[in-house]
């Protein structure tokens, strides 16, 4: 193998393991030099390329994929005729549960929000008397907010407060709106579940956060934060300025 | 009749275990592989929030397809054609402002040196085309003939491009030193 030829070769793979290569780190000591100086390099590249991970990931992709899952039903059969009305009723409970959220569906959704509040990557502090303190995010504009609604044919008319994320995150196994806002004493999540709907209010709560998960007027809304005080006054905020089109 | 019905033997216990076999499977792959899919969709996208995404709906599409994959060392490329495929649609659906590099190194790199930080930001700021197959390769693990297959290329523009990707950021790397 030519020099140049090495020279690509370290450049496309220092750690290749044909042959040509191999023999000529053993025969070249400016060659094993060259080697070992791009696998070096490419140490410092996957150190780079290595970007933390979210926390407890895999716990929130498999509640993700978890709140997916459905009841299985018994097996087709070959069917009886006298088995059809049978078979009709159970499909029709099927059906209907399919459009409401079962006691044990609205547990995944709700263990679904925790998991997306609180993994945005911002510093926030507070101190008693203190303003809220943020960094490493900026504000977001209206403009990106309604971007995101405009998805569901939804938007916001009014300011709710100052945003510093909004994503169109998937929830419940779709689509939704997640937005994170200052409020005084730490950061709100609210996340807009459009594809779910729920029949009353409920309250979200667990060792860190609090919160409420409630209908809006197409799908459902959750509200969660460690600033309790704050939330009714975001859910008012938030519900006086939504609304949807057709 | 009705009595004959109730008789009937069930066969959902068996219907059951097959729902555990395949989520003891699907669990395992994304324990296995969850790090380095979101990692190559973070340098795909250039956004935590977004590649989390990506992430998240390549999984979901994972788990309805399972039965679709054959042989469980093929799963990392399979994920990762899952996740390109999404973002193609994301990005096509979504104004550019949503996939463009963020620079979340504040974040990232609060406690990395800064010798890290500048390979970072050299490798977010190189062209695409150059930087996924370097990612492939490096996260991934994947060989110059997979990348070809995962990216739709052949092998000697991968290896180009390989090449060049190296040679741009060791350059910009020793332009700093200097």
């Amino acid at each position: 193998m030519d020099d140049l030829e090495f020279r690509r070769q370290c450049y496309t793979d220092p750690y290749s393991d044909d042959a040509a290569f191999i023999e000529k780190c053993h025969n070249s000591k400016e060659a094993a030099d060259l080697a070992a100086e791009m696998q070096a390099f490419d140490k410092q590249l996957e150190a780079a390329l290595n970007v933390p991970v979210p926390e407890q990931y895999t716990d929130k992709i498999l509640s993700g994929i978890h709140s997916e899952n459905i009841t299985v039903l018994a097996p087709k059969k070959r069917y009886h005729p006298a088995l059809a009305l049978a078979a009709s009723i159970v499909l029709g409970f099927f059906i209907f549960f399919q459009f409401t959220v079962s006691h044990y569906e609205l547990d995944d959704i709700k263990q679904e929000v925790f998991a997306h509040a609180g993994h945005e990557a911002m510093h926030v502090s507070h101190e008693a008397g203190q303003p809220l303190k943020i960094a490493g995010v900026q504000r977001v504009s209206y403009e990106k907010i309604n971007q995101a609604f405009g998805l569901f044919n939804a938007k916001l008319n009014t300011d709710i407060g100052d945003v510093y994320y909004v994503n169109n995150c998937v929830i419940a196994g779709k689509k939704g709106v997640h937005l994170v806002i200052a409020g005084k004493t730490g950061m709100i999540t609210v996340l807009y579940i459009p594809h779910v709907d729920i029949e009353d209010k409920d309250i979200l709560s667990n060792s860190l956060l609090a919160g409420h998960i409630f209908p809006a007027k197409k799908g459902t809304m959750a509200i969660v934060g460690e600033d309790t005080e704050q939330l009714e006054a975001v859910k008012t905020r938030l519900m006086d300025s939504i609304s949807w089109s057709a | 009749m009705i009595k004959k019905l109730l008789r009937k033997k069930s066969t959902v216990p068996s219907v059951s275990k097959d729902i555990d076999k395949k989520q003891q499977r699907f669990d395992t792959m994304v324990r296995e592989l969850h790090a380095d899919l979101y990692r190559y969709a973070y340098w795909l996208c250039g956004s935590a929030a977004q590649a989390d995404d990506l992430v998240q709906e390549t999984f979901l599409r994972a788990w309805r397809a399972l039965d679709s994959l054959k042989e469980q060392k093929a799963a990392k490329s399979w994920l990762i054609t899952i996740l390109r495929r999404e973002n193609a649609r994301l990005y096509e659906r979504y104004t550019p402002e949503f996939v463009e590099l963020e620079d979340n190194s504040s974040q990232v790199d609060a406690e990395h040196n800064t010798e890290q930080y500048a390979l970072r930001h050299a490798i977010k700021q190189l062209e695409p085309d150059y930087r996924e197959p370097l990612v492939l390769q490096i996260v991934g693990g994947f060989s110059g003939e997979e990348i070809a297959g995962i990216l739709n290329l052949n092998v000697n523009t991968v290896s180009t491009r390989l090449f060049r990707a190296r040679n741009k950021l060791k350059k910009i790397v020793h332009d700093d030193d200097t």
